[in-house]
């Protein structure tokens, strides 16, 4: 039994930008490469700290975001949350990697600008799009 | 031709302090000044190409893309604040300015940005202003990480805070970061000293006088509490209060009440009370020098803050932190510490927390006027106090210290830095060598070292 959910920041149809500054999250739960529950929540209004409280607790494991300032991956990283950057990364095409276990498209926090995931030196990576 | 005068832009370019960059009409960059890549951090090679918004990440890139909006209105954006999150992913604020680039034909190519980088400025508004928030405490200790966790409840309840920590240990900072994050951050903000006032003061101080309560009340006069009205009033060094102020401070925990200094006229407190001491207030309790029922009234949310040395792992974060800020007040470029100096200041005991650290830093910035900071520019005072040892005078130049500082020099070079052996040869002991070399200031490893050589295949050490 493979289970996983994802917490998705978004922003109009992709993924944002940046972490702190995204409305609205969607919820996605896969279960052997099927999704099981998909829901989307509003953030309006709340600071990136009650942002990342609520992400903790609907029970999300995996975060996928844009850019995020230090203080915020610290505190993620405390939540036992592992952040995958993916940022402008259309929603669809997101949610199929993540079906298909293609996780590994989208560059780990913890890998960024490392080994074969370097890009230029970047360390903000967007692939598979 | 076209490419001498491309470098010739270039060069202008790269000679103005604020960050330029232009893109084409799909917004990825063509040119990349000095300026931006110092603001970003991002080398001009890893920048062109790309679109703006993967390179600059800023907040306006979503929904108020100032270049978005030169292209489509033809009119220039000026001075507009924002922040970008650089490549370390620091935040960092700025002021972008945007215009179209057209032809010669009024075709537009694609747009101009520039922009300014305004740390310096801002870290000093915030200093003036004490507008911190929580971001602005550095940690990734767990227990710092715990409270962050539980700061937006405690932030939205209203209730009464207790903040417990030793003296430097950013009690205050939690109280500013609390207050600026709850629905009253729009409202005053009021810090109290009470260690600080005496006991016949302190009641006129925080509740107010009106005319002829005393000798010299010429006129009505504003307490504390009626300043901090609609927001929070921060009471410092609460373990220090008299019992008899003890017992008035208790009614207006409780009923949010209380009456100036001569008046009859019970006045309403609409304020959220967060107090904070460096003493164990518990401890008070039971030693009768605190009133249980206060302690109580204060003690709803208690926030427990632990010292410097029981959160190591901040030391080297904190240490870039008070670099990064006195760089900008100080307009110096130093990029760190040596080595030693981490390893020294990892040891030490830290006995005023976080605000020694920082005098530690502001300290080296002043004799520092290198790019790295090193153990000569850390207050001796410390040094002694740790290693029992004064630092060498400058002027002590006997032949007998320069004979054996230059031995030692010597010896580790011989064995390519290597303590153990260098100690061998010497004929001393390591905890000795390692002692003398703090005396003479010896800093050994890389400068030491020849170049070109694995440290595990040096000559001569049989370790």
């Amino acid at each position: 039994m493979n289970k996983m959910k994802v917490a998705i920041a978004v922003f109009k149809e992709h993924v944002s930008l940046r972490f702190d500054c995204a409305e609205e999250v969607l919820f996605v739960e896969f279960e052997n490469g099927e999704i099981v529950s998909r829901k989307m929540a509003s953030m309006e209004g709340l600071n990136p700290l009650q942002k990342l409280r609520s992400i903790s607790t609907s029970g999300a494991t995996r975060l996928v975001c844009g850019a995020m300032p230090g203080f915020y991956r610290r505190m993620t990283d405390f939540l036992g949350i592992r952040i995958m950057h993916a940022e402008g990364m259309a929603i669809d095409i997101l949610i199929e990697h993540l079906k298909r276990g293609k996780s590994n498209l989208i560059v780990p926090c913890s890998q960024r600008g490392r080994g074969k995931h370097r890009r230029d030196g970047c360390p903000w990576m967007v692939t598979g799009g | 031709m076209k490419a001498k005068y491309s470098d010739f832009f270039q060069t202008i370019l790269d000679s103005v302090a604020d960050g330029i960059f232009t893109v084409d009409k799909n917004r990825r960059i063509t040119s990349f000044n000095r300026a931006a890549q110092r603001i970003t951090g991002f080398a001009r090679e890893e920048a062109i190409g790309k679109p703006c918004y993967e390179v600059f990440h800023a907040s306006i890139c979503q929904n108020a893309c100032a270049l978005e909006e030169a292209l489509k209105t033809g009119n220039e954006v000026i001075d507009r604040p924002l922040n970008i999150i650089n490549k370390e992913g620091k935040a960092v604020p700025i002021s972008v300015s945007a215009s179209v680039l057209s032809d010669g034909k009024g075709n537009v190519r694609g747009g101009v940005e520039t922009f300014r980088d305004l740390s310096a400025i801002e870290e000093l508004k915030k200093e003036i202003q004490k507008r911190y928030t929580f971001e602005d405490i550095v940690s990734k200790n767990r227990e710092i990480q715990k409270i962050f966790n539980m700061l937006p409840d405690v932030a939205e309840s209203d209730s009464t805070v207790l903040i417990e920590g030793p003296s430097g240990s950013g009690k205050e900072l939690f109280a500013r970061a609390i207050h600026n994050l709850s629905a009253r951050k729009e409202k005053p903000y009021v810090v109290v000293n009470c260690g600080a006032l005496p006991d016949n003061l302190i009641e006129s101080e925080l509740f107010g006088y009106v005319k002829g309560a005393f000798t010299d009340a010429h006129r009505d006069k504003q307490g504390r509490f009626a300043l901090a009205e609609g927001g929070t009033i921060f009471l410092d060094e609460i373990g220090d209060i008299s019992p008899l102020f003890q017992v008035k401070l208790l009614r207006i925990l409780q009923e949010k009440e209380y009456e100036p200094l001569g008046s009859t006229k019970t006045m309403k407190a609409d304020v959220r009370i967060m107090a904070a001491t460096n003493r164990n207030l518990a401890e008070q309790v039971r030693s009768g020098k605190f009133r249980q029922d206060l302690y109580y009234r204060f003690n709803i949310v208690r926030i427990e803050l632990p010292p410097l040395a029981r959160r190591r792992e901040d030391i080297p974060l904190l240490i870039e932190h008070f670099i990064s800020v006195f760089n900008l007040k100080r307009n110096k470029k130093i990029t760190g510490v040596s080595d030693n100096v981490m390893d020294f200041l990892m040891r030490y005991s830290f006995p005023g927390n976080i605000r020694e650290l920082e005098n530690i830093i502001e300290h080296a910035f002043v004799l520092c006027h290198e790019s790295v900071i090193e153990i000569k520019h850390l207050p001796s005072e410390i040094i002694e106090a740790f290693t029992g040892m004064r630092p060498l005078p400058k002027d002590d130049v006997s032949p007998l210290n320069v004979a054996e500082k230059t031995a030692i020099e010597e010896t580790l070079k011989k064995h390519s830095g290597m303590r153990a052996a260098a100690a061998r040869d010497l004929g001393i002991s390591t905890v000795t060598l390692w002692r003398k070399m703090k005396k003479f200031q010896i800093e050994f490893s890389s400068e030491l070292i020849p170049r070109g050589l694995p440290r595990g295949k040096r000559a001569n050490d049989k370790r």
